[in-house]
Formats: structure tokens, sequence, C-alpha cells
């Protein structure tokens, strides 16, 4: 199967939309229950796929396929394959799928992604995507976070970036080193050694 | 030549006989009927004979029998406004002469210094101080076994000097010395009480129960005890609910100040009597002019000595509680959201399945449509 595809990475994103199923907010909403997922656990790469099959491919196939030829984009943390959890979802063969890497099989075996699954047949049945995929991901977090180890942020992940820590008082660093936009040197400034 | 049948004439002949026969029955029994039920003459001048023969006053008037729509228009305010729509068909006069009873109170005659120095020289243990014989042997002893009941099981006891309907104190008279003095003596409270005249009766109290209690409480005591006694009509009946009412709010009083206690017995020591003695606590009296209001107003004293420290204490702990409940549960969320999960660490040598170098197809489907 894997020969069948080639061997070209697959750039992924957290979440595909190619059928269009989410309204934007509930985009929105999805993405942000994903970029918390992952800064609650920095090996963990969440991607979820909506989209239509060709009748070659089932969604199974898919989530194996975007596992082992997809291409994370990791900001902090080195994020593996391994650690990765794909959903797919085909609204129009109405079929969900869920798959996890090697290093997930010990923590979520298929009974569990069955369970996973089975709960959310409901909401999906009735086209609600985005309350669907909130609650696999939730419930995923919660299996995951029994075997896991609890850590503060500040001791696992590197400081944030000046432009984040700044972003939400609406001042930038530009602002704050004003020697920057004639090309100077930043280490002059009082307020940023 | 047209020839008429013997037997239509016949029948027409004997129709025209029985009919005139009914017609003369008929008149016959109109005239009887006329002659046995004749109505009488009206005559003007019989109608003030018959009228002044019925049950109407000696002084009535028909001529003052106005009816309402012959009034004029102040007239009839008027009458609105007296509220005597219902008169407007009788006779003023049955109403306007008429005046309220006055009721004659009788005079008051002062206690007799003989019974009230009976009183005076009564044990201190009676409950029930009647020197002059007023109430029955068994309402006495009725009286007094309830009396001592409360005494047993109150720190205030109770006491009645009965006087009779027409009995009042003399002015400026001295109670304190009432059953030997021993109701100055201690917590206890007495009630010279008019057999028949709930509203006259006076309450006193020892120093050592008003100096604890608020005056407020006791006028609402002392009206409780008067207005309960006034729903009844008999005297003795009168007298046990005014008994009865007062053993309750002591019983109330007891538990609103707590600080009333009964003096604790003082042995006097031989040297001590040598000494001038304290002056002797007299009693006080409490008005029973209360009104209503006072009586079923809330206890404001009550609520403020016994539950306002406990409501308080139990809104401060509440208070308490919460604000440690939220700065647990901000802690708890402040946390959670610093806190990052690890996994343990992945042992790479796994064998691949299914060619897949990162994924073994370990998953799970579902069909929802």
């Amino acid at each position: 199967m894997m020969a069948a595809f080639g061997s070209d990475l697959i750039p992924l994103r957290r979440l595909w939309d190619e059928a269009h199923c989410l309204r934007v907010h509930e985009a929105r909403e999805v993405e942000a229950v994903l970029v918390n997922f992952e800064e609650h656990y920095p090996q963990l790469y969440f991607s979820v796929y909506i989209g239509e099959l060709p009748p070659t491919l089932t969604a199974i196939e898919l989530s194996f396929l975007l596992l082992n030829r997809g291409l994370f984009w990791a900001e902090h943390h080195p994020r593996l394959n391994e650690h990765a959890i794909a959903l797919v979802l085909d609204p129009v063969a109405r079929t969900a799928a869920l798959m996890v890497g090697y290093a997930l099989e010990e923590i979520l075996p298929p009974r569990v992604l069955q369970r996973i699954l089975r709960n959310v047949r409901t909401p999906l049945w009735h086209a609600e995507y985005a309350p669907a995929i909130t609650s696999v991901v939730n419930e995923v977090a919660r299996t995951v976070r029994k075997v896991a180890r609890g850590a503060l942020r500040r001791d696992v992940l590197p400081p944030a970036a000046i432009e984040e820590f700044l972003g939400g008082s609406g001042a930038s660093r530009q602002m704050l080193d004003p020697d920057m936009e004639d090309g100077g040197d930043s280490s002059h400034s009082r307020l940023l050694p | 030549m047209r020839r008429f049948p013997i037997a239509r004439v016949c029948s027409i002949v004997t129709g025209w006989i029985a009919l005139q026969s009914i017609v003369l029955q008929t008149e016959v029994r109109s005239e009887k009927a006329d002659r046995f039920l004749a109505l009488p003459q009206w005559e003007e001048r019989d109608h003030l004979d018959s009228l002044g023969a019925g049950l109407w006053p000696d002084d009535f008037n028909p001529a003052l029998i106005i009816h309402p729509a012959m009034l004029s228009k102040g007239e009839n305010d008027a009458a609105q406004v007296a509220d005597d729509s219902w008169l407007r068909f009788l006779p003023r006069s049955l109403f306007s002469n008429r005046k309220a009873h006055e009721t004659i109170e009788p005079a008051l005659v002062d206690i007799s210094a003989e019974a009230l120095r009976a009183g005076e020289n009564a044990p201190g243990n009676t409950r029930v101080i009647d020197p002059q014989g007023i109430l029955g042997e068994a309402q006495t002893e009725d009286l007094t076994r309830f009396l001592v009941f409360h005494s047993e099981n109150a720190n205030v006891e109770a006491r009645f000097f009965l006087l009779d309907v027409g009995q009042q104190l003399p002015p400026g008279v001295d109670l304190s010395q009432i059953a030997s003095g021993e109701i100055a003596r201690g917590s206890g409270c007495l009630v010279v009480y008019p057999l028949g005249a709930p509203q006259r009766a006076r309450l006193f109290l020892s120093q050592n129960v008003t100096r604890c209690v608020e005056a407020n409480y006791l006028e609402t005591l002392a009206a409780a005890c008067r207005l309960d006694a006034q729903k009844a009509s008999d005297p003795v009946e009168q007298l046990q609910r005014f008994a009865t009412q007062l053993s309750t709010r002591l019983f109330w009083l007891e538990r609103a100040f707590p600080a009333v206690k009964p003096e604790p017995a003082v042995v006097v020591l031989p040297a001590l009597e040598a000494h001038p003695q304290e002056p002797v606590p007299t009693l006080s009296e409490v008005s029973l002019t209360g009104s209503v209001q006072s009586v079923e107003r809330f206890s404001f004293a009550v609520f403020r000595q016994r539950w306002l420290p406990w409501i308080g204490l139990g809104l401060t702990g509440a208070l308490l509680v919460a604000t440690i409940a939220i700065m647990f549960v901000r802690w708890l969320r402040r946390r959670r959201r610093q806190t990052v999960w690890i996994l343990p660490d992945y042992d790479h040598r796994q064998p691949m399945r299914f060619g897949g170098p990162h994924c073994g197809a370990c998953g799970a489907t579902v069909k929802y449509g």
C-alpha cells in the first residue's frame, strides 16, 4: 500500500476541511481546540481531515497514509509521526476513521479508539462535525493523560517569543526598541536587554 | 222542494239547549263567588289606622319615608357618606333618635388594708394570693397547681394577687412585701388581677428581671397576656388564659434573655447581720396597654440576642469557605493551564507493520450513516 502511494511527504495541517462541512466559526473553534491540545501535549499532533474520498480509498487507508507520509510542523517541540493522531471523516461515505502512530498504540489501542468513535456517531449522523471533533480530541486527551506525566510548561517548553508575549498588550518590539527601525543594534534598548 | 232532515234539526236544537245551560251555570257560579269574596272598599282614613296598629314604633311617621329618587343631590350624597344606604326605605326616626348606651363604669374601691396585710403575711410559697376568697376553691387549686408546675420548670416564677372586679390597689402601695417579700427577692412576677377585668390587671416584676430584659419586651409580654385573656368572656376562663399566656411568655423570656436567673441563696452570716442591710428590692410595674401590633411584631430582641451571632458566624464561615473554594478552583485552573503532559519514552525498535515507518494501522473506523 505504501508503495502504491509513493514516498512523497504530505504537508499536514491541523484541520483540513476539503468538504467544507464546517462554518468559519466552527473551524476556528476546532482549530483552537487542536492548538490547545498541542500546547498541553507537546509530543502529540492531532490532524483532522474532512473530505470526500475516491472510491478506491477508504478512510482508514487515508489515515494510515497521512500518518506515514505526513509532514508535521513542530513549533516548539519535536513531534514525531509516531506520536501523531489522524481523524478522517468522509461525509459522503459517512465513515469516520481514527488512527494513531506506533508510540500511542499501547495508550490508545483499537478497542479504545473504537469506543471513542462510537460515542460520536450521533453528532456525526446529525452532521455536527465540530462538536464531534471536539469530543474526540477531549476523549483522546483524557485517555492519554492517564499515563502521561504532568510537568510545568516552563520546565519543558522554551519561553514564549517576545512578539507573542507582547501581543496581548498591543505593543510591538519596534515600539519598545526604536533603534530597530534605523537598523541599529537592539542591545542599546533600555527596556529590552 | 227541499226537505230538512228531522234528525239534523233535533241535534241542532239539543246543542243549543246544552249551550244555554252551561252559560247559565257559569253565571250562577260567578255570582256566588262575587257574593262570598267581596273586596274591601279602600278608604284613605284606614291607611294610617292599619299602619298604626302594626309593629311600627309609636313615633313612626310615614311622611318621613322618602324615596331615594326624590332625594336632592345634597341629601343623597350625605346619605352615601353616612353609609346608610340600607336605611333608605326605613324611617329615619328609627335611627336618628337612637343613642348609644352609656356604659357606666362602676366606681373602683381600694382594697382594704386588712386584705393587703393578709397578702403580705401569706407564706412565701403561696402562688395564688386571694385573701378575700374571690376565686372558687377548685379554680384556686387548679391555678395553684399550674403556677407551681411553672415555678418548678422556669426561672421566673409567677404569682397572682386577686382583686374583686370593683377593687383596685391603693395608690402608692408597696407590693414588695407581698408573700412575705419572697417575690422581690428572687426572679419573679406578681400579677394584681381584678377577676373579670383583665384590662385592669397590673404586672409587677422584680428588679432581677427588669434590669436584664428590655422594657419593650416586657410591655409586649404584658399586652399579649391581656389580649389573650380578653378573648374569653368568663372571668375564670379569662384568668386561666392570662396565666397560661404569662407562663408561656415567661419561658420565652428566659430563652431570649439567658441572663435572667434566680438569685443564688446567700447564707447570711451572723457577723454580717450587724451591718446595715441593703435596701429592699422593689417590684417594677409593666404597662399592659400595649397594642396588638407590638404583640405581633417580630421580636428583634430575641433575634439579636439568640440568632444573630449564629447567623453572623455562619455567614462568615460560608464566606470563608466560598473564598477558599474560589481560590482553590482558580489555582487549579491556572495550574492545569500551565501543566503539560509528557508521555513516557517510546521504544523505536518496534518492527514495522504493513510497511508503515510511523504507523502500523492501529486504528478504528465506524460508519455513522
